[in-house]
């Protein structure tokens, strides 16, 4: 007698999970590359701040004495404040400074919980004004903390400062320009073409802003009204004013891996990673990893200093053939730190450079900038460097 | 023993109700073993960290429940909790809403052909369209619920409606000769006929509410909740952790329709109207 199952159908089954099983097997012992990217250059220093909406007294949040910041925890417990998102260095500043130096919990909004804490909740920037005067009734939201031009522009509308984040951590890396890693190794050229162009708007900016009056400071400021705002006619001129003197514009290097080595740890108390997924990776920990993410290469090779300061060497110097390129470059939303980019543009620098800049975005926060980079959608991106170097870590797990 | 032989044991007896199981249980089993492995051959073939491999999902999960993540703060539990929240929030609104005005509409043609033509304009409209305008004018509390109030409604309206006009008119008449007022036509005639074709439309409802409230959430919450918290877990690159939440998302949709289903069945049973 015969078993009546179908045993043609189940021998198929039985051979596919064999066949799977063995497949499986032989991929997971094969070594694959992983995703990455480099960093090339800094974008800017500071550049954000925490507020509180204006029936807030600020005092009983933190005094400042001599520069020295003292926090007090009753006036924080059970506030709610806005975060551009937990990708962002914003929220990275905000949740350090809730739970290292004011010594409460920091707990998403909605959820229940015990402990004295902060709460947090996802605005993006360019509707934190907006959110907290609809929401001042019912007392719902406290305060956010912001980049710039927001932070000085909400600070304009009558919310009150607390503190900008360089009163956290002076000269914090805010900002850089990290490449795809595998078109960085296949295209060196356009990034050093794109690095060249990006290093003389930078410097360019820097001067401009040195000086504070003239024609091309204001046509400076038209820029910034025109970029930071998330639409046209909400951001003062004043504030536009006083964001770029918040922020400070820069493309080296130099400290940069003791500063994302200082971010790393602040990330690894919080929580956020372990040193396990770096040393599973091949990496003997934090600082061995961060050097892997910073090449200093081609920004060496496009800047000279001949005695009058540092400056970017022409295409002549560089000598740079015709062609021209066109590079996807993906950027933040309504974000004046990445003024030197879109000044660049407007400029006609990348072009004399060869390049095309193909605008990506604009995006919401710095993890999806780095979610473009990592999916090969943008070449290059001007990102937060904290969210570049927790997403690089986390593409490791 | 029945004197039965191994292989006439083993032998699949469609009649016999463990058999039926037994065969269900094991075709599942090996479907889900096949659906498994290719999963883990993908994730290691395309070696995407977006992509993370099965062993890397179910880790995360089990942290997740016990531990929670550092950003939010919270256990999986919690997320669950409050996404659950909106849903019912949501679901009870269309109910008080969709219900009452399907009755009506289905009673009265006037009333349905004044309103038929907005209705049909606003039901092809895909529910998360709302949300921007649902958040922005309510807030984020009540945004991300009334978007699955729009998710629930209008299967449900079409259904109640649908069930009032199948009602045999003869009943109608049979209770209006027998002295029953307008109210008690309405009550213990039509409301009891139409309740079927009402659990039809809460059974497709509740599938699209519970996708509603997940797609809303990744657009914008205010206070956690699964789709926010796959959202914001994606924005860091924890793509173990953003697997672990879809994983609980299709749980709990299978869940949702699962306890629907079944609800629907029991009452159609219960009101011999199979």
């Amino acid at each position: 007698m015969k078993l009546n199952w179908n045993l043609k159908m189940w021998a198929v089954v039985a051979a596919l999970i064999v066949v799977l099983a063995a497949t499986g097997t032989v991929l997971a012992n094969k070594e694959v590359e992983k995703q990455s990217i480099s960093i090339v250059a800094r974008v800017n220093n500071d550049g954000s701040g925490i507020f509180v909406r204006g029936d807030v007294n600020v005092d009983d949040l933190v005094t400042i004495d001599g520069g020295v910041v003292t926090y007090h925890p009753d006036g924080w417990r059970d506030m709610l404040f806005m975060s551009p998102g937990p990708s962002s260095i914003q929220h990275m500043i905000l949740m350090d400074i809730v739970k290292k130096k004011v010594g409460l919990g920091f707990v998403q909004n909605g959820v229940p919980y015990t402990e004295p804490s902060v709460r947090w909740t996802q605005v993006a920037p360019g509707q934190m004004k907006d959110m907290m005067a609809k929401s001042k009734d019912d007392n719902l939201i406290h305060g956010g903390i912001a980049w710039e031009p927001h932070f000085a522009n909400i600070v304009a509308s009558g919310a009150k400062k607390v503190i900008s984040s360089s009163q956290y951590w002076e000269d914090h890396p805010c900002c850089v320009v990290a490449v795809n890693k595998k078109y960085m190794d296949t295209h060196g050229e356009q990034v050093k073409r794109f690095l060249a162009a990006y290093v003389k708007s930078a410097i360019k900016v820097g001067d401009i802003l040195e000086t504070g009056i003239g024609d091309e400071y204001e046509g400076l400021i038209d820029l910034v009204v025109r970029v930071g705002a998330p639409k046209e006619g909400t951001l003062d001129r004043n504030a536009a004013k006083v964001a770029m003197a918040n922020t400070t514009y820069t493309y080296e290097l130099s400290n940069l891996s003791d500063e994302l080595t200082k971010v790393a740890e602040t990330y690894k108390g919080l929580g956020l990673f372990s040193d396990e997924t770096l040393t599973d990776a091949g990496f003997d920990g934090v600082q061995d990893f961060i050097e892997y993410l910073i090449k200093d290469g081609p920004l060496s090779e496009v800047v000279v200093n001949d005695g009058s300061g540092p400056r970017a060497k022409t295409p002549a110097e560089l000598s740079l053939s015709d062609n021209s390129y066109r590079v996807d470059v993906a950027y933040l939303a309504a974000d004046t730190h990445q003024i030197a980019l879109h000044y660049g543009i407007e400029k006609g620098y990348f072009q004399e450079y060869g390049i095309y800049v193909n605008l990506m975005g604009p995006y919401a926060a710095g993890g999806d900038v780095m979610g473009a980079l990592l999916s090969e959608h943008a070449n290059i991106g001007l990102v937060g460097s904290p969210p570049a170097l927790l997403q690089s870590i986390n593409a490791l797990r | 023993m029945s004197g039965k032989t191994i292989i006439e044991m083993l032998n699949y007896d469609k009649n016999d109700k463990r058999h039926r199981f037994a065969r269900r249980a094991i075709i599942a089993a090996a479907s889900l073993v096949v659906f498994v492995l290719l999963w883990w051959n993908l994730s290691l073939l395309l070696a995407n960290p977006a992509i993370p491999t099965p062993q890397k999902t179910w880790s995360a999960l089990t942290y997740l429940f016990a531990h929670g993540d550092s950003v939010s703060g919270v256990t999986m539990w919690s997320h669950i909790s409050i996404s659950l929240r909106r849903f019912v929030y949501g679901l009870l609104l269309a109910m008080a809403v969709a219900v009452p005005l399907g009755l009506f509409l289905g009673y009265s043609e006037t009333l349905r052909e004044f309103t038929m033509p907005t209705l049909e304009i606003l039901r092809p409209i895909a529910p998360i369209a709302w949300a921007p305008i649902f958040i922005f004018t309510t807030g984020y509390v009540w945004g991300p619920i009334l978007v699955v109030f729009v998710g629930i409604f209008f299967p449900m309206l079409t259904n109640t409606m649908f069930g009032v006009k199948k009602i045999d008119p003869n009943w109608i008449d049979a209770a209006k000769t027998m002295g029953a007022t307008r109210v008690q036509v309405f009550t213990k005639v039509m409301f009891p006929a139409a309740v079927p074709y009402v659990m039809n439309g809460l059974r497709v409802g509740m599938g699209i509410g519970w996708m509603c409230i997940v797609a809303s959430e990744l657009y914008a919450s205010f206070g956690g909740g699964i789709g926010f918290f796959v959202s914001i877990m994606a924005q860091m690159g924890y793509w173990d952790y953003v697997f672990a939440g879809i994983a609980v998302i299709a749980v709990l949709g299978l869940l949702t329709i699962t306890v629907s289903d079944y609800v629907h069945k029991f009452i159609v049973r219960r009101m011999g109207m199979e």
